[in-house]
């Protein structure tokens, strides 16, 4: 691996550090998690920390979860070097004609995703803690698998996968067929008559108008 | 009102705050997105704000209840059928089609245009081989059968062009008057709009200029275009909209009429309203 000289720091050496879990468990971490995990550069910029054998408490996140972004960064300490550190937010908006895509998922990055489902949450929990250390690349991997196993679901399906409670009946757009009885009105004028056809028995959209 | 959203926007997905699953629904797909809008209030709501500024307007499209649907079968083109143009034209030209044209074939979601609009004749015609115009079948019509990319040519005398270019003015009473181009589209656009979107496009593709062959007098622009609609056809000859794909007017539509630039049509694909065919 070439070292970058373009990439400076604003703290020096030490070039290793060590953080604490909420559970108490003990990493070491590299210049690869630091370059990619913003919080912690900023900390360490910020807390100019000298004494490197000091654990940074990590207090919102678990050992396991901790661990997996530590391989995670790990394995795209390259790649990432390479992207510009943009800021914001607006990447977004850099073309708005062109659609964000989810099938863009490394093999490696599937292989490494799979290990979290949502059954036991732990997918929400590496979504969490690549947020709050603010790792965009892994934060992505996590949101795209997301995106994709909404695909191709009925809302039913999705409702189902992620637990998410109906509105109360005859109120929103959710409700199970047969109990919307009365006309709605408000927001409800957004449909057309085939969407609200449609709604519940979610039919290929293809054939909506058919 | 403020309190109600606030109300549809809590708990959209259990454990995540919203502006992770804002993330999430930005990696959506439009087909997606029109399911995903019945799993909750909150995902109903936070969708407009997570959807890039095309599905937007796609969905209010989709949303409103103009949707053209008694349309003749030869006007409709189902998702397969655009799928297999845009490849068609992408492989056959090597091009890649601007974006939003491209996502508007590729995603809308049903066979029926959007509203207000149709599909490309170039499209039905490649598609149901049939003519817009005449309905007539393959072989029997003898209005069109375009060839679907092309070089676009804007026209123009040597000094109007570097006038144009140096920002002098034009008189149109000048002996330049040969500068058709600028104030030959009364039936659409006229007077100083239309003039003032000619002298730009003139500007914006003035480095494809060449020498007309034989001619000293004429130089042409080349604007690589698909043409999309028909018009015009029982006066001077009939003008074609085409879709601009190169250069810096990348995605507008612009006119041609009996070989002429006709003049500047619409900025985007979703803002071109072609001349509807009753059915």
């Amino acid at each position: 691996m070439a070292t970058n000289v373009e990439e400076t720091y604003l703290y020096s050496s030490p070039t290793t550090f060590k953080v604490s879990s909420k559970d108490g468990e003990i990493f070491d971490i590299d210049d690869s998690f630091i370059n990619q995990s913003k919080t912690i550069k900023n900390m360490l910029n910020v807390l100019d920390i000298a004494d490197n054998h000091m654990p940074i408490p990590l207090q919102n996140i678990k050992g396991t979860m901790l661990n997996a972004a530590i391989v995670f960064c790990k394995y795209h300490k390259n790649d990432l070097l390479s992207i510009p550190d943009d800021e914001d937010e607006d990447d977004f908006e850099r073309d708005a004609y062109e659609p964000r895509r989810s099938d863009d998922i490394s093999e490696w990055d599937k292989e490494f995703i799979k290990q979290f489902t949502v059954e036991e949450g732990t997918l929400f929990d590496i979504i969490m803690a690549a947020n709050y250390l603010d790792i965009k690349a892994l934060l992505a991997v996590g949101c795209k698998t997301i995106a994709n196993m909404v695909r191709g679901k009925n809302s039913d399906q999705v409702r189902q996968m992620f637990n998410i409670s109906y509105d109360p009946p005859g109120e929103g757009l959710n409700t199970p067929r047969n109990s919307v009885t009365s006309k709605e009105s408000g927001d409800n004028q957004l449909l057309t008559t085939q969407e609200k056809e449609s709604r519940c028995k979610t039919p290929s959209p293809e054939l909506m108008y058919d | 009102m403020a309190e109600r959203d606030a109300d549809y926007a809590s708990q959209a997905l259990p454990g995540i705050p919203n502006e992770i699953l804002l993330q999430i629904l930005s990696y959506l797909s439009f087909r997606t997105i029109l399911y995903a809008r019945a799993v909750s209030r909150s995902w109903r709501f936070l969708i407009p704000q997570a959807i890039s500024p095309l599905y937007q307007t796609l969905l209010s499209k989709y949303l409103s209840s103009s949707i053209p649907i008694h349309l003749p079968e030869y006007l409709q083109v189902t998702i397969d059928q655009r799928k297999a143009f845009v490849e068609h034209i992408e492989t056959t030209y090597s091009i890649r089609l601007p974006n939003e044209f491209r996502t508007t074939f590729l995603e809308w979601p049903s066979r029926y245009p959007l509203p207000g609009s149709q599909w490309p004749d170039t499209l039905c015609w490649y598609t149901n081989k049939q003519c817009t115009r005449c309905s007539l079948g393959n072989e029997l019509c003898t209005c069109y059968h375009p060839e679907l990319v092309g070089d676009y040519d804007i026209t123009l005398t040597r000094s109007v062009f570097s006038s144009i270019i140096n920002n002098q003015p034009i008189l149109i009473s000048d002996e330049h008057s040969f500068a058709w181009e600028l104030f030959d589209n009364p039936p659409r656009m006229s007077g100083e709009h239309s003039e003032k979107q000619t002298k730009r496009m003139i500007r914006l593709y003035a480095d494809t200029m060449k020498q007309r062959p034989n001619s000293s007098l004429w130089v042409s622009l080349y604007i690589k275009c698909l043409p999309l609609c028909l018009y015009n056809t029982e006066e001077d000859g009939e003008g074609w909209f085409c879709l601009v794909l190169g250069g810096k007017a990348k995605g507008e539509i612009h006119g041609w009429k009996a070989g002429w630039y006709d003049g500047w049509e619409a900025n985007s694909f979703l803002e071109f309203r072609p001349i509807i065919i009753p059915a």
